[in-house]
């Protein structure tokens, strides 16, 4: 369907429901009344034509009041059917002042940390959360960064917030005990801080566990301590700015950040890519899955206690590493991107070093499979803990390996085509239950072992196949027209989508990063009870979670 | 619902029938599959090590096993600078702070700081890839540590100088990258080791800011002098 | 008569010239020669557990395709005495809300339950601290004090990750005492007494006279020995207590300095232990291929202290090939979860090594000693052994091959790199 007809079908269930249909946008948007938008959403996922049972990003943009205009917050809600493969964007106008909207955790779970983010950024008050606190910033911290009249604080308990203040204090005040926040005692059982340093949780990551001796009762997840507004910067630093700063998003695939960005403006100034530019593209973040879905799966073994693998697979990503820096000149953070383009071609001498490095690295798969796939302590640890069915998953907005794990065949590179990977032969992974039942950590954990395998297929024939050619085209100033656009990458943590707001100035008005591992943190507090301690660092280890990407 | 998968099962997993069978077979699994991968283990006494012993166990400096592309502490060759400002624009996080100046003896233009804050820097090379004159650049030097904050702002114009007029076909050859930096290098941390240093230090060191062009008649003093390690620092390279 | 009985007796004699038997001080020679005797033993725990600790970090470098430390000293070989000079240094931390008797003694109660197994392990022929009749009776009991030491650390510390810790380690060594004690078991039947020099005096120097290749019964009491000591020695696939990525350290995570290194000294400590029992019961111990037990007793002079270190050579080569075993276990395989652990003591572990002691029991009893059937028993499972570790070399070389050719192409060096050369 379209988005015009699933228009015409929300009329017509719900007259009274909608208030325009915005088609003038690249996106088109249905704008519902905030009264009746629970409903809306849950219409719209229920009706047999439309099943949109995916929300995929939940936001607000903020804006100010403009002449006769008066200031309103938008709330956007991108929602997806993987069924019927048509999506439509619902949105809301909420008042400046008091921006109050029903919450949509109801209908689809995911919409939790979603709104608990807006809430927190832009202060919208969502009726019926169930847990509606701050997640990015300190629970005291005062204002809404994303306002657009937000004025920053120059301290924070004593705290200087720019750097030029660091510096002139000298050192940084350590936080005393009236800083941190007491938690409330909650039931009689043990209550356990896993984290923000502790080993498994793959970053600065805290979470509160609430243990019966080895079970768990809970795990909630506390984040944002990796939170440094890259939002907000881009607003600040304008669209070829910003990319440098998509690196630091997602660090292990900074090659897709910088993608889904690049193809944002590029659809928002409609910009031409040539095609050696997309060969070159393809290459590099194939090559950056690789290194990613390595970290991913070696560091899942290292958290069972196996340190090897991990090590074994750091080696050959420093090949990767240098493969890298011989393509762009950095080894983690790309900024390999550029809007109708990339920033270097690829010469013939390093296509030949990655032909060289893909014949040493097959084996290399299977010797990996040897060491650890096929322990069996390994396969004990992990099939048939932390299962996922997929019904689930769509609801908690799994993407990626994650969502293919618990048989969902659906992948951004195959079903939503960018770049030129429809060109390629190659397949898109499901887990299937190997040891297990489907949905298992194992198969996640599989599931990115054998994408690994896709992709070095997709890189063997994108070196054969490289056309001559250019590989950017000559851009004017990026200055694109009032509109919205969202885009997506398929990413090694999932559907790396990108929310971008335009204002016809040469700088975004509103970003939003949509990442992986901000969604799959939401399923893990609905997943913990039962489990073991172990078995909950399996499963954050299995969802491949990366704290930068949560917390942007 | 788009296409799932049914749960399969691999040939060589099936599971067994019986209980007894189950017992004996996940013994034999345990003990075959440890011994599958102590031999991959094992393997790796006799294959070469991936290491390499940085800094001093090596064949030749790291420096010149990186690529050419390798985005390392940037450098600017004054000669071929025509202070076009497009790095400092470019520069999202303002790191590049450039100021000139009219002489008022001769009329020429002059420039009188460039400066770079490699603390700022997050190496992302938009500045370079905008500079038309191939002036300023990465180099593959990394090992920037410095003892103080305020060492961290690179000073590539030591006293103003007359700002080149040439076409860039012109100019005197790029030097060599890296050359300019290795002068600069023996400032980074090893230089007054005993210094201790003060917040009023950087305090009084330049902040970036964006305003450039300043109209002031007396050339100014280089600010760094206010940094006491700066008077005494090998000077950068200066215009033949 | 031990060496030590016979030392301290010779002193006797020769000094005072008195008969041992009636001199009324003979303690005091007794006593002095217990002491230097102990501070031998200690001195070898600790000039074997610092340098293994090395040796494991070199290992692991390699297996990782790392180097592992190699600045202090030659080749890194006196890391183990800065980290243990580091250690000794450092501030002896206490939690401010520990429980603070437990907390300091806790450390101390582990290391000795560790070192009283040196006593009844039998270095060579006659180098032993003390033959006791009920040696391997003795190890068991005393290791066992490792449990209340570890509780006590876990406990006294105060907190929830300590906690963790403790329980989880004396849940797994109580479980596991009771596996490895039924595998011994097999062997003190087939050696009919628990005196550990008994034991191995009870089998001979050549492979086909050690217990392992005695019979299948006792070969797979062996290796349940094997995977019941490393249990008891909290490594890897079983080091729940510590596990890192669970409990970021286990029951010594509030330990600094001093305290914390006797942690580690008594876990490498009892590495050797584990070692050294499994070579006294099932590898023929300190026994010399070619010479018995009576030859080395009646020798004189030099050529009997000859063979007293040709003894303790081969028995510490034995117990070494065990502990890179171990290390190489440690660095290979990923860690089972509590439940996991207890499943496989208590539903494989303990039911099989009953039924191996029990197997050994009916082969002795049905099976003459020396006849063809036992022969034909042991040259079968010499057979198995061999053809184990062929299909051990097999696969290493495989492994290797796979990757030679590509590796040179990609790199333009060699892949071979033997375990003697050190960067």
């Amino acid at each position: 369907m379209t988005e015009s007809e699933i228009c015409d079908r929300l009329k017509a269930a719900l007259p009274d429901a909608v208030e325009e249909f915005e088609s003038q946008l690249l996106d088109p948007a249905i704008r519902v009344k905030p009264a009746r938008l629970v409903e809306a959403c849950r219409f719209l996922r229920d009706d047999p034509s439309t099943r949109m049972h995916y929300l995929r990003l939940v936001t607000g943009v903020d804006r100010l009041p403009a002449g006769e205009t008066p200031g309103r917050i938008e709330m956007v809600y991108h929602l997806w059917s993987y069924e019927k493969r048509h999506g439509i964007v619902l949105r809301v106008h909420l008042d400046r002042d008091n921006p109050v909207a029903d919450t949509v955790c109801g209908v689809w779970p995911v919409a939790n940390w979603g709104e608990r983010e807006a809430f927190d950024l832009l202060g919208v008050t969502f009726t019926g959360h169930p847990d509606l606190k701050r997640i990015m910033m300190p629970v005291d911290w005062v204002g809404h960064p994303l306002r657009k009249d937000y004025q920053r604080p120059d301290r924070y308990h004593g705290l200087p917030t720019n750097r030029t203040a660091v510096l002139e204090q000298g050192r940084v005040q350590v936080a005393t005990a009236e800083h941190v926040a007491k938690a409330e005692p909650v039931s009689g059982y043990m209550q356990l801080n896993m984290g923000p340093h502790h080993p498994a949780t793959h970053g600065v990551i805290n979470f509160l566990i609430e243990t019966d001796g080895e079970v768990l009762r809970r795990a909630i997840p506390d984040v944002g301590y990796l939170h440094r507004g890259i939002e907000k910067i881009s607003e600040m630093v304008g669209y070829l700015g910003t990319m440098p700063y998509t690196d630091r998003v997602d660090y292990l695939g900074a090659m897709f950040t910088n993608h889904g960005w690049a193809l944002a403006v590029e659809k928002l100034c409609n910009i031409e890519v040539p095609r050696r530019a997309e060969f070159c593209r393809v290459i590099a973040s194939e090559l950056n899955r690789i290194a990613s879905h390595q970290i991913a799966t070696g560091a899942l073994a290292m958290d069972l206690g196996a340190f090897t693998p991990f090590l074994h697979w750091i080696r050959e990503r420093e090949k990767i590493n240098d493969i890298m820096e011989r393509i762009c000149g950095a080894r983690l953070t790309y900024n390999y991107m550029r809007f109708g383009g990339v920033s270097r071609d690829i010469d013939q001498v390093t296509i030949d070093e990655i032909r060289r490095w893909l014949d040493h690295y097959e084996p290399m798969m299977l010797e990996f499979d040897r060491l650890i796939s096929g322990n069996e302590i390994f396969i004990r640890r992990l099939a048939n803990v932390a299962v996922i069915d997929p019904d689930d998953a769509i609801a908690y907005g799994l993407v990626g390996p994650n969502l293919r794990g618990s048989g969902l065949a659906w992948d951004v590179r195959r079903d939503e085509p960018y770049s030129i990977y429809n060109e390629f032969e190659w397949d898109v992974i499901t887990g299937t239950g190997v040891h297990g039942v489907v949905g298992d950590a194992f198969d996640r954990y599989d599931c990115r072992l054998r994408e690994i395998r896709e992709s070095v297929r997709i890189l063997r024939q994108a070196c054969e196949r490289i056309p001559e050619g250019e590989v950017r085209t000559k851009t004017a100033r990026i200055k694109p027209a009032a509109n919205e656009v969202y885009t997506r990458v398929e990413g090694p943590r999932g559907e790396c989508g990108f929310f971008v707001v335009s204002d016809g100035t040469d700088k975004p008005y509103r970003s939003r990063f949509r990442t992986g591992s901000f969604t799959a943190m939401t399923i893990i507090e609905h997943l913990s009870p039962g489990l073991m301690i172990a078995d909950l660092v399996a499963l954050i280890g299995s969802l491949d979670v990366l704290a930068p990407e949560i917390d942007r | 619902m788009v296409p799932t998968v049914p749960p399969a099962v691999s040939p060589h997993r099936r599971p067994p029938r019986g209980t007894v069978r189950a017992y004996f077979r996940n013994i034999r699994l345990a003990l075959s599959t440890a011994f599958d991968g102590m031999s991959v283990t094992m393997s790796y006494m006799f294959r070469r090590p991936l290491t390499i012993q940085y800094p001093d166990k090596i064949d030749k400096p790291v420096q010149e096993m990186l690529p050419e592309s390798y985005r390392g502490v940037l450098e600017v060759d004054m000669d071929r600078c025509t202070v076009c400002l497009q790095c400092q624009k470019i520069c999202p996080l303002g790191c590049i702070n450039i100021e000139s100046c009219k002489n008022p003896e001769t009329g020429n233009r002059e420039v009188t700081k460039f400066d770079i804050d490699i603390g700022l820097c997050m190496y992302c090379g938009l500045c370079a890839e905008t500079c038309n004159f191939d002036a300023l650049d990465h180099t593959r030097e990394f090992e920037a540590t410095v003892t103080t904050p305020d060492q961290m702002i690179l000073h590539f114009v030591e006293k103003p100088r007359e700002v080149t007029k040439l076409k860039a076909a012109e100019m005197p050859v790029r030097k060599h990258k890296g050359s300019i930096l290795q002068k600069m290098i023996p400032a980074f941390g090893r230089r007054h080791p005993q210094e201790v240093w003060t917040p009023t230090a950087y305090a009084a060191a330049p902040v970036p800011a964006l305003k450039a062009p300043t109209a002031t008649p007396k050339p100014a003093a280089p600010v760094a002098s206010a940094a006491p390690s700066a008077a005494d620092s090998p000077t950068p390279e200066q215009a033949p | 008569m031990n060496i030590m009985h016979y030392l301290a007796d010779l002193l006797v004699r020769s000094l005072f010239k008195a008969d041992p038997a009636t001199w009324p001080y003979t303690w005091i020679a007794y006593a002095v020669v217990i002491g230097v005797g102990a501070l031998l033993a200690f001195a070898f725990v600790a000039i074997f557990a610092g340098p293994v600790t090395w040796i494991e970090r070199r290992i692991a470098g390699r297996i990782q395709s790392r180097i592992g430390p190699n600045r202090n000293g030659p080749q890194g070989c006196l890391q183990w005495l800065a980290d243990g000079i580091k250690c000794w240094l450092k501030e002896d931390l206490v939690p401010a809300t520990a429980d603070k008797p437990l907390y300091l003694a806790a450390p101390y109660l582990v290391f000795t339950g560790m070192f009283g197994a040196f006593v009844v392990l039998p270095f060579g022929a006659h180098v032993i601290a003390a033959d006791l009749n009920v040696g391997l009776l003795y190890i068991l009991a005393v290791t066992s004090l490792v449990v209340v030491g570890l509780l006590m650390a876990g406990w006294g510390s105060n907190s929830k990750w300590a906690l963790f810790g403790g329980v989880r380690s004396a849940a797994q060594l109580v479980s596991y005492e009771v596996p490895s004690a039924f595998s011994l078991m097999a062997v003190v039947l087939m050696a009919g007494t628990l005196s550990t020099q008994g034991i191995v005096g009870a089998q001979g120097g050549w492979p086909w006279q050690w217990f392992v290749f005695r019979n299948p019964f006792l070969f797979a009491a062996f290796i349940m020995y094997f995977i019941s000591a490393i249990a008891e020695g909290n490594r890897t696939p079983f080091d729940l207590p510590e596990a890192e990525s669970e409990i970021i350290a286990g029951y010594n995570i509030e330990y600094s300095g001093m305290r914390f290194l006797f942690f580690l000294f008594a876990e490498w400590a009892n590495m050797w232990i584990m070692a050294a029992v499994a070579t006294l019961a099932f590898l023929g111990g300190w026994q010399i291929p070619g010479i018995s037990p009576e030859r080395i007793a009646e020798a004189k002079g030099w050529t009997f202290v000859g063979w007293q270190a040709l003894s303790f050579a081969i028995f510490v080569f034995k117990g070494t090939c065990l502990v890179f075993t171990i290390i190489q276990i440690r660095w290979t395989l990923p860690r089972l979860r509590v439940d996991q652990l207890m499943i496989t003591c208590w539903k494989y572990l303990v039911p099989l090594s009953m039924g191996s002691a029990t197997g050994v029991l009916l082969l002795m009893a049905l099976v003459r000693e020396g006849g063809i059937v036992d022969w034909v028993m042991r040259g079968a499972m010499l057979l198995v052994g061999l053809l184990v570790a062929g299909a051990y070399i097999r696969k290493v070389r495989a492994t290797f091959m796979a990757d030679r050719d590509n590796y040179k192409k990609m790199e333009g060096r060699d892949l071979w790199y033997p375990p003697y050369r050190l960067p």
